[in-house]
């Protein structure tokens, strides 16, 4: 009988060599896959083992990580000023995940930066806990303080609205308000109840707290983008003839503009009749007719191309959060080209593309691309990278953008946006009030920078709200404050 | 050790010459049993310094002193009734209980906060049980003097064996279902899993039947197309065990017990045999089988899907597989380190079913690897046992014993790690159970006492002139089968 006895050790042996093979599949090749599984709650419980690096702003961290006495949530993540900061920090959730730099930066935030490995396994060594390295935003606190008490002590319970703020010469941003806001110190609750709570109550919440509206809503931008379509006739030239501020735009209706192969018409606000058809005063006043027939005469791929330069259409702008493309139709009529080149129609913007808008005209006709994160430090707090800042696209000649310039300050000083007078320093400023649907009030805008002379901020800003009256709802009266104090943070 | 006191009978015989020494290993076994000792108590203390108060467990020396005076009884044991047994099995056994404590412990914290373990924990009742083993294994060690004594008792061990196996299956459920599957029986408070005891009473029927009926089975056959066709009626008790195996896993929604059961019968038909169309046909019919069974019973069919598609729902029947498999993920080549991993996240049974999770995830592979091959060396031993031994009866017994014991380490550890379908077999030695743990630890007595017998030099050749009562052969000191010889023990017998 020990034939077969034999032969069935060797099958005992095969059942055992099986396993160990199973167990070298498992835990070694696909060990990595498993592990990266989105139910593999493994993942959060590390994450909250890892003391999580620092976001700052100037030299207060406006997220950091407690240690507590739990086991296995070794770390707390703790917000100061969580809503005014959320659309910066963004959130760190066992359950609802991670938003903003607490999303982009996760990776150096808990310490698997490949360029914190040497650290960590020192620390590992040591017997200390794994640590992430911090992140040190260029955000002006003294700016973002001012714009989101400005903006959330105006809004009403059905009022949102937004702020992007930039330095127009290097793209750092200074600003990034959204609200209403929501408190990021729920979300990272150790207590999933609380989580839970918070994040139903957001989501019945039908203004959407939860959203950046700085960066990643669009917008109609209304009479803003009469800055584009001030570009593309001063670049372009209407009808072979060359346009400078001064031109008078011959043809162009004062009080309503009729559009071809349509009933629709375009009249100023109000119903008023603008003084002149001189660009300049046209822009001053925002005079919708003569900028409705300048966009028709320069054509679609004019004022389609000078847009885009700016920044329209063209996806994938990362701050590092990826931000939402601004938008400007294609296969226009004219009658549809006529209200584009007013900003209505199907034409939409983020706050920040607004805030490039300006920024383009503040900084000699190129736009830095917008940064938020001005250096990344190690665990330590020593320096492994600091931004450098790179153009984003260069939409006009400085010629044009001093042009531009002269106009945008002339709004301010002989136009509509009054609320940015007497600030102490020069300031150049377009107003928007973009209409949308019957029953909602307008979009309400300001995109300025300042000082005109030596620029240092370039500011969007936008608010829409039903509870405002009517009458009230305008870029100047509403965004126009809320711009002012930014710049007063920024500048005085 | 030199041979006792040679028989003087007739004083004009000249005594034999000197047999030849068989080492008897019992110092090297005390030597593995401290290493064993040592391994338990390092991981111990390993897993109280990694815990948040790191610091070694209250009763670290209390159970130190205790787990050494336990395996010092054993061995004691071993040393006066089973002189020349295998000197590898008992520190295999012990060192695997040991650590099977260590897990245990490591896991209890979650387990009672969870409600999943009694309020003192399921550590103090598993090492309850492992004294209890302990004495268990120094009775029958010392009641059963000759394994060839269960021969007698074949029929008797069947039926055991059978309603053992069978009663959870016609209890209600409320009183066999532990987790969904049906393999207990929950009684006054105790729940225990027959099939533990059962499979070692179904595999001394199966050595005793198979002995007595080889050859039958094993000439009475037609050969078709090279394969030998058994006659139909000795496929009888195949076809019974077949449907045996199928009704269980039916009943008891327990693919393992079935598995294990059936696997070993068939291969002990096989070694009686020596025909290997035995074992075709046992395949054949239980892949059939199962088959058919999976597909009808939608029990079965769930852990089937939930074999062939792991991560398929974060929450349904596939949630604790695809968990078990992220712990074996997590501890990759070294492990966490005990008590630095979460393989209490696979939920309940994680001290039962699922300890290989603790295992893979804070152990690593190098720690998987070494209870791997812990589990295989006392299966080979095992074998050894079976190849050394004389009697056909004893060969039988140690190799299903054996095999037994390799198949539930391969059921268990393959569902968990996903090579075959997850059944509800507990690992032996190292899963919470106690049941489990009194019923391993006999399998050790049982093999400790067939490789005392494989081992032990015969007695001296007789003399012609030998007085009777050394030629019957129920007489003490004769181990071997009534005289007959079986051709294995030249070299010990001059």
């Amino acid at each position: 009988m020990n034939r077969p006895i034999k032969k069935v050790a060797i099958f005992c042996f095969a059942l055992f060599a099986a396993l160990f093979l199973e167990g070298n599949w498992i835990q070694v090749v696909k060990a990595s896959s498993y592990s990266a599984h989105a139910d593999n709650y493994r993942n959060t419980i590390y994450n909250y083992q890892v003391q999580r690096g620092n976001i700052i702003v100037g030299s207060t961290n406006v997220a950091t990580s407690k240690a507590t006495s739990s086991s296995t949530m070794k770390y707390q993540r703790v917000y100061s000023n969580g809503s005014e900061y959320a659309p910066v920090t963004g959130y760190f959730s066992s359950n609802y995940g991670t938003a903003a730099l607490e999303q982009y930066e996760n990776t150096l935030l808990n310490g698997k930066d490949t360029r914190l490995a040497t650290q960590n396994f020192l620390r590992k060594a040591e017997g200390k806990n794994q640590a992430g390295g911090s992140v040190v935003t260029t955000i002006n606190a003294k700016a973002q303080d001012a714009a989101y008490q400005a903006l959330t002590s105006e809004l009403s319970s059905s009022g949102v609205g937004a702020v992007a703020a930039i330095n127009p010469k290097t793209g750092a941003i200074l600003t990034l308000v959204s609200a209403p806001s929501y408190d990021p110190n729920k979300l990272a609750s150790s207590s999933a109840t609380t989580q839970n709570n918070y994040a139903t109550s957001l989501q019945n919440n039908s203004l959407q707290p939860e959203l950046d509206r700085a960066l990643n809503e669009t917008y109609p931008p209304g009479s803003t983008f009469k800055i584009v379509t001030s570009a593309a006739a001063l670049t372009d030239g209407i009808g072979g003839q060359t346009v400078t501020p001064t031109t008078s735009i011959s043809g162009a209706p004062l009080t309503t503009l009729s559009l071809p192969q349509s009933t629709s018409t375009i009249s100023n606000s109000g119903g008023e009749t603008c003084n002149s058809a001189v660009l300049m005063d046209a822009f001053a006043q925002s005079c919708n007719t003569v900028y409705g027939y300048v966009g028709m005469k320069l054509g679609e791929s004019s004022v389609q191309s000078m847009a885009e330069s700016f920044g329209f259409n063209k996806a994938g702008l990362t701050v590092p959060m990826t931000t939402s493309t601004s938008v400007f139709p294609n296969n226009l009529s004219q009658a549809q080209l006529a209200q584009s080149s007013i900003g209505q129609f199907d034409v939409t913007m983020t706050p920040l593309e607004g805030a490039m808008l300006a920024s383009a005209v503040a900084n000699g006709g190129s736009i830095e691309a917008p940064y938020l994160i001005s250096k990344e430090l190690d665990t330590s707090g020593n320096v492994i990278a600091s931004a450098t800042p790179t153009t984003y696209s260069t939409p006009i000649s400085s010629s044009v953008a001093s042009e531009l310039s002269t106009m945008m300050q002339d709004v301010v000083t002989n136009g509509t946006a009054t609320s940015l007078q007497n600030l102490g320093v020069s300031v150049a400023a377009k107003t928007g009030t973009a209409e949308r649907g019957t029953g909602q009030n307008p979009v309400a805008w300001m995109v300025a920078y300042a000082p005109a002379n030596n620029p240092q901020v370039a500011v969007a800003v936008m608010v829409a709200d039903n509870n405002v009256q009517p009458s009230d709802a305008f870029g100047n009266s509403l965004a126009g404050p809320i711009a002012a104090a930014v710049i007063k943070a920024v500048v005085g | 050790m030199s041979m006792a006191a040679s028989p003087s009978v007739g004083g004009a015989v000249s005594p034999p010459p000197a047999e030849q020494e068989i080492p008897k290993r019992r110092n090297a076994e005390a030597v593995l049993l401290a290493g064993a000792w040592i391994v338990g108590m390092l991981a111990y203390a390993n897993v109280g310094l990694a815990g948040s108060a790191a610091k070694l467990p209250a009763n670290y020396w209390t159970v130190g002193v205790l787990f050494a005076a336990v395996l010092l009884v054993a061995h004691l044991a071993v040393r006066w009734l089973a002189p020349y047994a295998d000197p590898l099995l008992l520190p295999l056994a012990a060192m695997i209980n040991g650590l099977g404590l260590v897990l245990i412990s490591r896991l209890d914290p979650y387990n009672i906060a969870n409600k999943m373990a009694p309020k003192a924990g399921a550590a103090g009742q598993q090492a309850i049980f492992t004294l209890l083993g302990v004495a268990v294994l120094i009775a029958v060690l010392f009641f059963l003097r000759d394994h060839k004594i269960l021969q007698r008792y074949a029929y008797i061990s069947a039926l055991a064996g059978l309603i053992l196996i069978a009663l959870p299956a016609v209890l209600p459920a409320s009183m066999s279902e532990v987790n969904g599957a049906r393999s207990w029986i929950k009684f006054a408070g105790l729940s225990i899993q027959p099939a533990e005891f059962g499979k070692l009473l179904m595999v001394s029927f199966f050595a005793a039947y198979l002995h007595t009926k080889r050859d039958t089975l094993a000439l009475a056959s037609r050969k078709v197309l090279g394969i030998y066709i058994p006659r139909g009626r000795d496929m009888g008790p195949l076809v019974v065990c077949w449907a045996f195996a199928m009704l269980v896993l039916i009943r008891e929604t327990d693919l393992g017990v079935s598995m294990m059961f059936f696997g070993a019968f068939v291969i002990m038909l096989y070694l009686a045999t020596e025909r290997a169309s035995w074992l075709i046909f046992g395949v054949v019919m239980f892949i059939g089988g199962a088959a058919v069974v999976a597909m009808t019973f939608s029990h079965v069919q769930a852990r089937f899907d939930s074999w062939l598609n792991p991560f398929g729902s974060v929450t349904g029947n596939s949630r604790q597989t695809a968990q078990s498999l992220y712990a074996f993920a997590n501890g990759g080549l070294f492990g966490t380190g005990l008590n630095q991993g979460y393989p209490t996240l696979v939920g309940f049974a994680n001290n039962a079913d699922y300890i290989m999770d603790t295992v893979g995830e804070e152990l690593g592979l190098v720690g998987l690897a070494a209870l791997l091959i812990s589990y295989a060396l006392f299966v080979a031993r095992g074998l050894k046992t079976a190849l050394l031994v004389r009697d056909p009866f004893g060969k039988l017994f140690a190799s299903g014993l054996a095999v037994t014991f390799a198949l539930q380490v391969f059921i268990t550890a393959g569902g968990v790690m996903r090579v075959i379908p997850l059944t509800g077999l507990p690992m032996p030695f190292l899963a919470a159970g106690g049941s489990a743990l009194l019923a391993n630890w006999i399998l050790v007595a049982l093999l400790l006492r067939i490789s005392d017998a494989a081992r032990r030099p015969l007695p001296p050749a007789l003399p012609l002139t030998a007085p009777p009562s050394l030629l019957d052969p129920r007489s003490p000191g004769r181990t071997d089968d009534g005289g007959r010889y079986y051709g294995q023990d030249k070299a010990v017998r001059t």
